[in-house]
C-alpha cells in the first residue's frame, strides 16, 4: 500500500453539507482548535459495553455554541454519527491513532439547521411541529415521565430558537426543576379545553 | 428570572409543604436512630431469629421508623402526580401520620422493653393508619390498569394482610391462640418487606428511575414479565413459610431472584438511555440496592436449604433493610427532596429555584460513604457473628445518617430563605 493510499485510509472529514469525504490533509479550522477549550467524550468504554452512545454524545454536543468544540475518540470513524453532527452544524474531521482507536475533532461552524417539522413528526411518542411562535411540541396522552421526556429532549436538542410551547392535558410539575435546572422558564398561555399549554422560554445568559 | 408559572391543577396534585415534612422529617430522624441503636444490640444481631427484644425494636425502629414513613410520604406524593389525580386530602394524611406514629412508638417502646401491654396498645393506630392508607392507594388506583397499578395493588393487599396479622401477633402475646406464632411472624416479615415495601420499590421505579436519570420509561412486556415473577416469588415464599415447606421457600428465594434480575436489568437499560449527563450519588445507592437484594435472596435461598449458618437468618434481615430497601429508600429521597421543595417554589409563584442549589454536596457524599461503610460492616460483623464490627459499621451508618439529616436540613433552610427573599421583594418598593 502506498503513503497516500494509507492517508487516504487514516483521514476523513465532512464538510457543512454534512457529505464524508477523505482527505490528505487536517482541515485549516482544526490547526486553531484548543484542545484543553473542546469537550471531550471516549465512547469505547461505552460501545465496549454494548451501549449506544449516541444520546451521550448528542448531550454534550447540541448545548455548544457556534465556535465550539467537541473531540470523540471512538473504536472506528462513526460516518453516520458525522453526518447527524453536520446537520447540527459541526464540521468534523477524523483521524486513525492506532488500531481500534479513532479521534474526531468536531467544530460547531454554525447553528444548527433548524428545518420545519412537518405536522405530525414524532419524537418519543411526542408530536413536534414549528409555528410563528416557535417550536410546538404535543405530549398528550403520553404516561408519565414520557412527557417530561420528550420536553426536556427537545429543549437539549438546541433545534429551536430558545422558545418552545409545550401542549400538555396536565400541570407538568416535574418539569419545572428541570426547566429551572437548565435555566428555563415557563408561562401559562390559553389552551384548548382539558388542555395546559405554556410557552417555555430560554433565559438569556 | 421570573417564572410566571400557573400550576392549577398541580397544586391538586401537590400534597401541602408539611405533609411530606412530617413523613420525611420522621424517617430523617428515626434513621440516625436505627444505625446509632444498631450498636446497642450487636451481640445480639448475629443471632436474632425473631421474637421481642431490643433487635426487634431496632428493627421496626427502621421499618416502621424509615421504611413506613418514607413509602408513605413518597407514595402519597408522588402515586397523584404520575397518575394524574388529586393528591389525598391534608386532613387525610395528618390523620394517617399520627396514627402511624401514635402506634409506632409504643410498638417499638414494647418491643425493646418486652412489654406486652404496650404492643397490644399498638394494634389499634397501626391498622388504622394502614386501612385509611390503603383506602387513599386504591382511589387513586381506581379506574387505571398497567403494571404500576399491579405492583401498588399487590403492595397494599400485601400491606393489609401483614398489618393484620401483626396485631394478631401483639394478640397472641396475651391470648395465645396462633398455633405457630414464629411462622405468622415470617409470613408478617415477608408480606411486609417483600410484598409492600418489595413490590411499592419495584412499582415506583418504574416512574422514578426515568424520571431522576430523564429517559424514556421501560417497555411494557419487561415490567410484566418483572412482576409475574414477583407476585409468583411471594406466593410461593409465603406458601412455602405458611407450611413449613422448606424447598418451597427456597423456591420463592430462586423466583425471586429471576424477578430481581428482570427488574435491574430492565432499569439499567432505562438509565443507559439517559438525557441527564450528571449522575447523582443517588444512582450509586440505587446500585448497592440492587446488589443488596440479589444478594439477599441467594442467602435467604441458601437459608431455606440450611446452606447458611445460624447468623444467615440475621443476615437475610441486615441484606433486606439495610442494604436494599434503606439503599434504595435514602437515594430516592436525596433525589425527591430537593424537587418537592422545586415544586413547592413554582406553586408560591417565586423565582424559579434549581434543586441542585438546594444540594449541599458534602452531606450527600458523608451519607453515601458512611451509608455503604456502615452497610458493609454491619453485613460482614453479622455473617461472622463479630459484635465490635458490627459496632463499627453502626457508626459509620450513623455518621451518614447524620450526614443525611444534614442534607435535608439544607434543602429545608435552603428552600425558606429562597421563599422569605422572594416575600421581601414583593413587599419592597420596586
Amino acid at each position: 500500500m502506498t503513503r497516500d493510499a494509507r492517508e487516504h485510509e487514516v483521514c476523513a472529514r465532512t464538510d457543512a453539507a454534512g457529505a464524508v469525504s477523505v482527505a490528505e490533509d487536517p482541515p485549516l479550522w482544526l490547526q486553531s482548535l484548543d484542545p484543553a477549550g473542546a469537550t471531550r467524550i471516549d465512547v469505547r468504554p461505552h460501545l465496549a459495553a454494548g451501549r449506544d452512545p449516541f444520546d451521550d454524545i448528542m448531550a454534550l454536543a447540541c448545548p455548544l455554541r457556534v465556535g465550539g468544540a467537541l473531540i470523540i475518540e471512538a473504536p472506528f470513524d462513526p460516518v453516520p454519527l458525522r453526518t447527524v453532527l453536520a446537520e447540527h452544524g459541526f464540521e468534523t474531521f477524523a483521524k486513525r491513532i492506532e488500531a481500534g482507536h479513532w479521534r474526531l475533532w468536531c467544530l460547531r461552524q454554525h447553528a444548527p439547521k433548524v428545518t420545519p417539522p412537518a405536522r405530525g413528526s414524532t419524537a418519543g411518542g411526542a408530536t413536534v411541529w414549528r409555528e410563528d411562535d416557535g417550536i410546538h411540541i404535543d405530549v398528550r396522552g403520553l404516561p408519565a415521565p414520557a412527557p417530561l421526556v420528550a420536553i426536556v429532549r427537545l429543549i437539549e436538542s438546541g433545534d429551536h430558537a430558545g422558545t418552545v410551547v409545550a401542549h400538555l392535558d396536565r400541570d407538568p410539575v416535574h418539569l419545572y426543576p428541570e426547566l429551572a435546572e437548565r435555566n428555563w422558564s415557563a408561562t401559562s398561555l390559553p389552551g384548548d379545553a382539558n388542555e395546559v399549554r405554556l410557552r417555555l422560554t430560554k433565559a438569556p445568559t | 428570572m421570573l417564572s410566571p408559572v400557573s400550576l392549577g391543577g398541580a397544586k391538586q396534585r401537590l400534597l401541602a409543604e408539611r405533609i411530606p415534612a412530617l413523613f420525611f422529617g420522621t424517617a430523617i430522624s428515626a434513621h440516625v436512630i436505627a444505625w446509632a441503636a444498631l450498636a446497642l444490640v450487636a451481640a445480639e444481631l448475629p443471632y436474632f431469629a425473631g421474637g421481642p427484644g431490643p433487635v426487634l425494636a431496632v428493627v421496626h425502629t427502621l421499618t416502621l421508623g424509615v421504611l413506613l414513613c418514607t413509602a408513605f410520604g413518597a407514595s402519597l406524593q408522588m402515586l397523584p402526580v404520575a397518575l394524574g389525580q388529586p393528591a389525598p386530602t391534608e386532613g387525610v394524611c395528618l390523620v394517617i401520620f399520627v396514627a402511624l406514629v401514635t402506634g409506632a412508638v409504643p410498638l417499638i417502646t414494647g418491643f425493646a422493653l418486652t412489654s406486652v401491654t404496650l404492643m397490644g396498645s399498638a394494634a389499634l393506630p397501626l391498622v388504622a393508619a394502614v386501612a385509611l392508607y390503603v383506602r387513599e392507594i386504591a382511589a387513586l388506583l381506581r379506574g387505571g390498569s398497567g403494571p404500576l397499578h399491579w405492583f401498588i395493588l399487590t403492595a397494599i393487599i400485601a400491606l393489609s394482610v401483614a398489618v393484620l396479622l401483626a396485631a394478631a401477633l401483639a394478640a397472641n402475646y396475651t391470648l395465645g391462640f396462633l398455633p405457630d406464632h414464629g411462622r405468622i411472624a415470617a409470613v408478617h416479615a415477608v408480606l411486609a418487606g417483600f410484598g409492600f415495601m418489595g413490590l411499592m420499590a419495584l412499582g415506583l421505579s418504574q416512574i422514578l428511575i426515568p424520571m431522576f436519570a430523564i429517559a424514556e420509561p421501560p417497555e411494557e412486556a419487561p415490567v410484566r414479565r418483572a412482576y409475574a415473577l414477583a407476585a409468583a416469588a411471594l406466593v410461593l415464599a409465603l406458601s412455602g413459610l405458611g407450611t413449613g415447606v422448606a424447598p418451597l421457600t427456597a423456591a420463592g428465594a430462586g423466583v425471586g431472584l429471576l424477578a430481581a434480575a428482570q427488574h435491574v436489568q430492565t432499569m439499567r437499560a432505562v438509565v443507559a438511555k439517559r438525557l441527564r449527563r450528571r449522575m447523582g450519588p443517588e444512582f450509586i445507592l440505587l446500585g448497592a440496592s440492587w446488589a443488596a437484594l440479589l444478594l439477599a435472596l441467594l442467602a435467604a435461598a441458601g437459608g431455606a436449604l440450611g446452606l447458611l449458618s445460624e447468623t444467615g437468618g440475621a443476615l437475610v434481615i441486615v441484606l433486606v433493610l439495610f442494604g436494599w430497601l434503606l439503599s434504595i429508600l435514602t437515594g430516592v429521597l436525596q433525589r425527591i427532596l430537593p424537587f418537592l421543595a422545586s415544586m413547592q417554589a413554582a406553586r408560591a409563584q417565586t423565582r424559579s429555584l434549581a434543586p441542585a442549589k438546594l444540594v449541599e454536596e458534602r452531606a450527600l457524599m458523608i451519607h453515601l460513604y458512611g451509608h455503604l461503610a456502615g452497610l458493609g460492616a454491619v453485613a460482614a460483623g453479622t455473617a461472622v457473628a463479630i459484635p465490635w464490627l458490627i459496632v463499627a459499621g453502626a457508626a459509620a451508618g450513623t455518621i451518614g445518617a447524620v450526614g443525611f439529616a444534614w442534607f435535608a436540613l439544607t434543602v429545608l433552610q435552603r428552600t425558606r430563605s429562597h421563599l422569605k427573599a422572594h416575600a421581601l421583594g414583593r413587599l419592597s418598593p420596586s
